[in-house]
C-alpha cells in the first residue's frame, strides 16, 4: 500500500486516491487543426516507461485536488515537486 | 468498549469557495477546511456570505456523529487508517478521509471525543459499523 | 484435557500444541504425504511443518504445530489437501489500523534489544505465547512504505505503518538431504530438543536457514553466505534493518553440503510436495538452469509452507547437480502472505450487511412502509416496484405504468446526482463540457444536456437547470453523480483554471419527487400556489414556491412523455414531502418501461462507453455553432463517422426477448448485427417492445431480424406518443 504525498493533506493511504495517468498531456489547443492520426495520439496513447514516471493523481476521497508527482514503476518511489 | 456514539443536530451548513480563513485540514471555530478554496461553516448560512466567490447551503448534506470516551480512538482506528493519536491528531485538526467504505470529515474536538460529517445516504451504514467496531476490546 | 486424533482418543497439557501432544503420546507418525502415500510424522516444531496437516472441524490444512491444545479438540490428519465445508465461518475477526515509530519483528534476544532500545511509540511483535509485546502474532506481509500486515491470534488483522521496521526473524533450521529423510521418526535437531527428545525419534540437520522473506518481500536483497550455507540479507533498504540471527550472525557453520549415495528418489527436498533429488535432476535434465525455473518444474515450494523447508536445500541440491557455486542459481521470489490466512480473517467485519455501504433517501422508510421490492443501483436501495397483495413484478408494473399515464403516480427521484454550477464563467464552463450551447438558455429554463468523454462516446446525461444569471444545477444519472463531479473538477483544476466557475454537490441536499400523469397537475393545484396552468408553467420551465408547506423547486421535466413535475425540497423534508402526495407510488422498473416507450435512451443501458450522439439518433442535441466542446473533435474520426455504425431503434418482437440477446438476420445466422439493449411488456401498446443498438439501424426499419429465434420488426425508438400530444396532459 503506498503512501501518496498529497500537497495539501501529506501522505495518505493510496485508497484516497485515483491515478490519472500520465502528466504533461495537455488537451490539444486547435483540435481541428490535427489529423485523426494526430488526434488518435492524444485520445489513446500514453507513454509506459519502467522506471521514474511522472503521473497526475487526485485526492478524491480528501481535498479532491489535482497534482502531480513523479513514481518509479518499478519500485514504487515518489518525488514529489511543486512547480 | 467504552464509547458513546451519538447524532449531533446541526441546523445549518453552508459551503463556500474563494481563500479559507484557516490553516489546511484545520478548524477554525465552526468553520472546517475543506481545500485550498474550500470551506465548510457549521451553523452558517448562504445569504451570509455574499462576498465569497461561491456559497451553497448545504444544510442537509451531511449529519453529524459524535463519538466520546477513552475508547474512542480505538473505535475508529479499526476503519480508518490515519494516525489518530493526540500529538499528530489534536483538537483544532480535521481530515477528510475514509472511515470503514465511507467518505467522512473527522474531527477532534478534545482527547476523548471525534465528530465525523457524513452524508445521509451513508449515515445508517456507518451508524452500523460503528456500533459493531465497538464490540470489539484490543488484547 | 483430552483431544481426539484420528479417531484415537489422547491426553494433553495446557498450553501444549497438538504436535508437542502426539509426539509426547508416542504419535510419531499418523500422517500420510499428498502424491506418493509415504507415512509421515511430525517433523518441526513450528510454521515450517511439511507433514503434520490436520482439518479440525470446518478448518482445513492447519499446521499442527501451531494448533494449540484445547480440551476436547478434534483433528484429522491430511495427505496434503483440505476439505471445504460449506459452513459459514461466524466467528468474529477485527482489523486495526496502527501507527508506530518502530515495529519490532521477533521477540528473541535481538529483537528485545532492538525494542528497548527504540525511542518513541514501539510495536514488539512475536509469534510465539508468552512473548513481550504484542504475542501470537505473526507479521505474514510488508509491503511498500513500511507497512506491514500482521495476523494475531489468528482473529484480528493488524496494518501497521511504521517509521522504521527492524526485522529480528531469526532462523529455521533444515533438513539434512540423504536417502529416506522423511520417515516417521526423523525430525529437525531442534524441535527434538524442544520435544524432550521423544524416544524413537531422529534428530537431523542441514543447517540454519535465515527467515529473510519480509527482507525480500520489501525488495531487499540476499546473498549467499558460503558459512550459514543460505542466503542472508544482502545491501541496505530505507527504513528497515536486520538485527540478529536472520543475518546469519550466531548460527552454527553449515555442514558442507554433498549429495550422498543412494536412491535419489527416496531423498526428499520439498517433503509436503513429495519433491526428491530425482526430480531435481529431472528439471536440469531438462535444461532449466534457474531456480525459479526448477521450482515451476518439481513444484517445490508451492506447497502450503511455500518451501520454508525446503527453497535453500532445493538451491543446494541444484547447484551440486551443476557444479556451480549456488549464488549464480539465485533464490525465488518471496511474496505475502508469509503464512496462509483465511479470506474470512481479511474480510474482517466488511460482510453480510457491512460488506457495502447500503444507501438510502430520506424517504426510505416510505418504501419500507409500502411493501417495496428494491433492487441495487450502485450501492443505492432503490425501489424497482411496490406490489401489492398477489401481484407479482409483471402485474404491479401494469398497475404502475397504468396510474401514471392515466392518472397521477410519484416516484422518488432523490438518488439522480446534482451539482450547483456558478460563477462568472459558468455558461463558457458549460458550453466545454456538454454537446449543447447554454448561451440562449433562460434563467428559469432548462434543457435536457448530453455529456461526451474527449473519444466523442456518450458519458452522462441529464438536464441542465438555469437558476440565476450565473448559477445553475446539472443533474445525472445516478451511477454517475460522483463520475460526473470528478470529471469536471479535473477539468476545471487541470486544463481551464483561469475559468471562475466553483461546482457543489447537491446529490444528498434536494430530494426530489416525480410526479407524473394527466391528474398531476390536479394534484398539485391542492398544495401549492404556484400557477400550474400551460401558459403560467411551459414545459421544461422551473418555477419556486411552497409544496404542501415545504419551500421547493419545482421543474416540468418528463422522463416518461406524460405531463410531469419533478418537485425538489431540502433533503431532511423529503419525506414529509413524500407522504403529502397522495398518488400511485412506483419504482425503477416502471421508470424504465415508461420512458423506453418513448425511445428515451439510459446511459449506461442503451449506451456503453462505445456509443455517440449520433448513433442514438440525437444530432439535434450536438451544438453546430460551438467551436469546440469536449468531444466534438472525435465526431470527425473516421471511425466515428463511418456508415455502418450500430444505431439505437425500437423493436417489435413476436414475444419477450432478453436483454443483452444477439440480432442476426436469420435464425441460422451467427453474423450478430447488434444486440437488445432494453426489453419490456408495455402496457400502452399491449405488446412487448425493446430497444436495440443494430448496424445502420435507421436504414433497416421494416426489416426482420431475429433475437434467440424470436422474430422482430425493426421500428423507430419513439413507439408511444410520437407528436408529444400526452406532455401537456389534457386539454383544458
Amino acid at each position: 500500500m503506498i503512501l501518496i504525498p498529497c500537497p495539501w493533506c501529506g501522505d495518505r493511504e493510496e485508497t484516497e486516491f485515483s491515478c490519472g495517468g500520465q502528466a504533461g498531456v495537455p488537451y490539444p489547443s486547435d483540435p481541428v487543426a490535427l489529423s485523426d492520426e494526430e488526434w488518435a495520439k492524444y485520445l489513446f496513447f500514453r507513454e509506459n516507461p519502467r522506471g521514474p514516471f511522472r503521473e497526475r493523481w487526485v485526492h478524491t476521497h480528501g481535498c479532491r485536488r489535482w497534482f502531480e508527482l513523479t513514481r518509479d514503476t518499478v519500485t514504487h518511489e515518489i518525488h514529489v515537486r511543486r512547480d | 468498549m467504552t464509547a458513546v456514539l451519538r447524532e449531533v443536530e446541526l441546523d445549518a451548513q453552508v459551503s463556500l469557495r474563494g481563500e479559507p480563513p484557516m490553516a489546511p485540514n484545520t478548524i477554525a471555530g465552526d468553520a472546517l477546511w475543506l481545500g485550498p478554496d474550500e470551506w465548510l461553516v457549521l451553523g452558517g448560512r448562504e445569504q451570509d456570505y455574499a462576498d465569497a466567490w461561491a456559497a451553497v447551503d448545504v444544510s442537509a448534506s451531511r449529519v453529524c456523529l459524535e463519538l466520546a470516551g477513552p475508547d474512542a480512538a480505538d473505535v475508529l482506528c479499526r476503519g480508518c487508517a490515519l494516525d489518530l493519536h493526540p500529538s499528530v491528531f489534536p483538537p483544532g485538526r480535521c481530515a477528510q478521509t475514509l472511515l470503514a467504505r465511507a467518505q467522512v470529515i473527522l474531527y477532534r474536538t478534545d482527547e476523548h471525543t471525534f465528530r465525523l460529517l457524513v452524508r445521509p445516504s451513508y449515515a445508517d451504514y456507518l451508524r452500523a459499523w460503528l456500533r459493531d467496531a465497538m464490540v470489539d476490546r484490543k488484547g | 484435557m483430552r483431544f481426539t486424533f484420528a479417531g484415537t482418543e489422547y491426553p494433553g497439557c495446557e498450553g501444549e500444541t497438538l504436535a508437542a501432544a502426539l509426539v509426547r503420546n508416542g504419535v510419531l507418525g499418523g500422517f500420510h504425504s499428498l502424491y506418493r502415500n509415504r507415512p509421515r510424522g511430525v517433523y518441526t516444531a513450528g510454521e515450517e511443518e511439511p507433514n503434520a496437516l490436520v482439518q479440525i472441524g470446518a478448518r482445513p490444512l492447519l499446521r499442527a504445530t501451531l494448533v494449540e491444545l484445547e480440551d476436547g479438540l478434534v483433528a484429522e490428519p491430511l495427505a496434503g489437501k483440505g476439505r471445504l465445508v460449506a459452513v459459514p465461518d461466524e466467528t468474529r475477526y477485527d482489523t486495526i489500523h496502527a501507527h508506530c515509530d518502530v515495529l519490532v519483528v521477533g521477540a528473541g534476544r535481538s529483537g528485545v534489544a532492538a525494542a528497548e532500545a527504540a525511542a518513541g511509540r514501539v510495536i514488539l511483535v512475536d509469534a510465539g505465547r508468552g512473548a513481550a509485546g504484542l504475542s501470537r502474532t505473526w507479521v505474514v506481509g510488508l509491503y511498500d512504505d513500511n507497512y506491514a500486515v500482521a495476523v494475531e491470534a489468528e482473529r484480528r488483522v493488524w496494518r501497521i505503518r511504521a517509521k522504521r521496521i527492524v526485522l529480528a526473524t531469526g532462523a529455521i533450521e533444515r533438513p539434512a538431504v540423504y536417502p529416506d529423510n522423511d520417515r516417521p521418526g526423523v525430525m529437525l535437531a531442534g524441535a527434538f530438543e524442544r520435544y524432550g527428545r521423544p524416544a524413537g525419534a531422529t534428530p537431523v540437520s542441514g543447517g540454519w536457514s535465515p527467515r529473510v522473506h519480509l527482507w525480500s518481500q520489501a525488495r531487499g536483497r540476499l546473498r549467499w553466505d558460503d558459512r550459514v550455507g543460505a542466503p542472508v540479507p544482502d545491501g541496505e533498504l530505507r527504513g528497515i534493518e536486520c538485527v540478529g540471527s536472520v543475518t546469519g550472525e550466531g548460527l552454527p557453520d553449515a555442514p558442507a553440503f554433498a549429495l550422498p549415495d543412494g536412491d535419489e528418489d527416496a531423498m526428499f527436498v520439498d517433503l509436503e510436495r513429495d519433491s526428491t533429488v530425482a526430480d531435481v535432476r529431472r528439471a536440469i535434465g531438462a535444461g532449466l538452469r534457474s531456480v525459479e525455473h526448477v521450482k515451476r518444474y518439481t513444484t517445490i515450494g508451492t506447497g502450503s509452507e511455500q518451501g520454508k523447508l525446503a527453497n535453500v536445500n532445493a538451491i543446494c541440491v541444484a547447484a551440486e547437480l551443476l557444479q556451480v557455486h549456488p549464488d549464480e542459481l539465485g533464490t525465488t521470489t518471496f511474496r505475502p502472505p508469509y503464512l496462509p490466512v483465511s479470506f474470512a480473517l481479511l474480510a474482517g467485519r466488511d460482510r453480510g450487511p457491512l460488506f457495502d455501504p447500503a444507501r438510502v433517501t430520506p424517504i426510505h422508510p416510505a418504501h419500507l412502509a409500502a411493501g417495496a421490492v428494491f433492487e441495487d443501483v450502485g450501492q443505492w436501495k432503490r425501489p424497482r416496484f411496490y406490489p401489492h397483495a398477489g401481484e407479482d413484478m409483471d402485474a404491479a408494473v401494469r398497475r404502475e405504468c397504468a396510474a401514471a399515464r392515466e392518472s397521477v403516480a410519484k416516484m422518488d427521484a432523490s438518488t439522480l446526482g446534482k451539482i450547483d454550477v456558478q460563477g462568472a464563467d459558468a455558461v463558457e464552463f458549460l458550453n466545454r463540457m456538454y454537446t449543447n450551447a447554454f448561451d440562449s438558455l433562460a434563467v428559469g429554463r432548462c434543457r435536457y444536456a448530453v455529456m461526451c468523454k474527449p473519444d466523442g462516446m456518450i458519458f452522462d446525461d441529464g438536464v441542465v437547470m438555469r437558476v440565476g444569471e450565473q448559477r445553475f444545477v446539472c443533474t445525472t444519472t445516478t451511477g454517475n453523480a460522483a463520475p460526473v463531479l470528478a470529471w469536471m473538477e479535473e477539468w476545471l483544476q487541470t486544463e481551464w483554471p483561469e475559468l471562475r466557475v466553483w461546482l457543489t454537490s447537491l446529490t444528498e441536499q434536494w430530494a426530489t419527487v416525480a410526479v407524473v400523469g394527466p391528474d398531476s397537475r390536479a394534484l398539485l393545484a391542492g398544495l401549492t400556489r404556484i400557477p400550474l396552468d400551460r401558459g403560467a408553467f411551459p414545459f421544461m420551465a422551473i418555477r419556486g414556491g411552497a409544496v404542501a408547506g415545504i419551500p421547493a423547486r419545482v421543474c416540468r421535466i418528463s422522463f416518461s412523455g406524460e405531463l410531469a413535475y419533478e418537485v425538489n425540497v431540502d433533503g431532511r423534508r423529503g419525506l414529509e414531502l413524500w407522504q403529502s402526495l397522495d398518488a400511485t407510488p412506483y419504482g425503477t422498473e416502471t421508470m424504465h418501461v415508461l420512458r423506453a416507450e418513448k425511445g428515451y435512451p439510459i446511459v449506461g443501458q442503451d449506451t456503453d462507453g462505445t456509443v455517440t450522439p449520433q448513433d442514438l439518433g440525437m444530432d439535434w442535441i450536438v451544438s453546430a455553432v460551438k467551436a469546440d466542446f469536449v468531444g466534438k473533435r472525435s465526431f470527425t474520426r473516421a471511425d466515428t463517422a463511418r456508415p455502418g455504425r450500430k444505431q439505437l431503434v425500437g423493436l417489435l418482437p413476436a414475444d419477450r426477448i432478453r436483454e443483452g440477446t444477439q440480432l442476426v438476420a436469420d435464425p441460422g445466422s451467427t453474423a450478430m448485427l447488434g444486440h437488445v439493449t432494453s426489453s419490456y411488456d408495455s402496457v400502452a401498446l399491449g405488446r412487448p417492445f425493446a430497444l436495440a443498438l443494430v448496424k445502420s439501424g435507421r436504414e433497416r426499419i421494416g426489416e426482420t431480424v431475429y433475437a434467440d429465434g424470436i422474430a422482430a420488426e425493426i421500428v423507430d425508438s419513439v413507439l408511444y406518443d410520437r407528436e408529444g400530444a400526452r406532455r401537456d396532459g389534457r386539454p383544458a
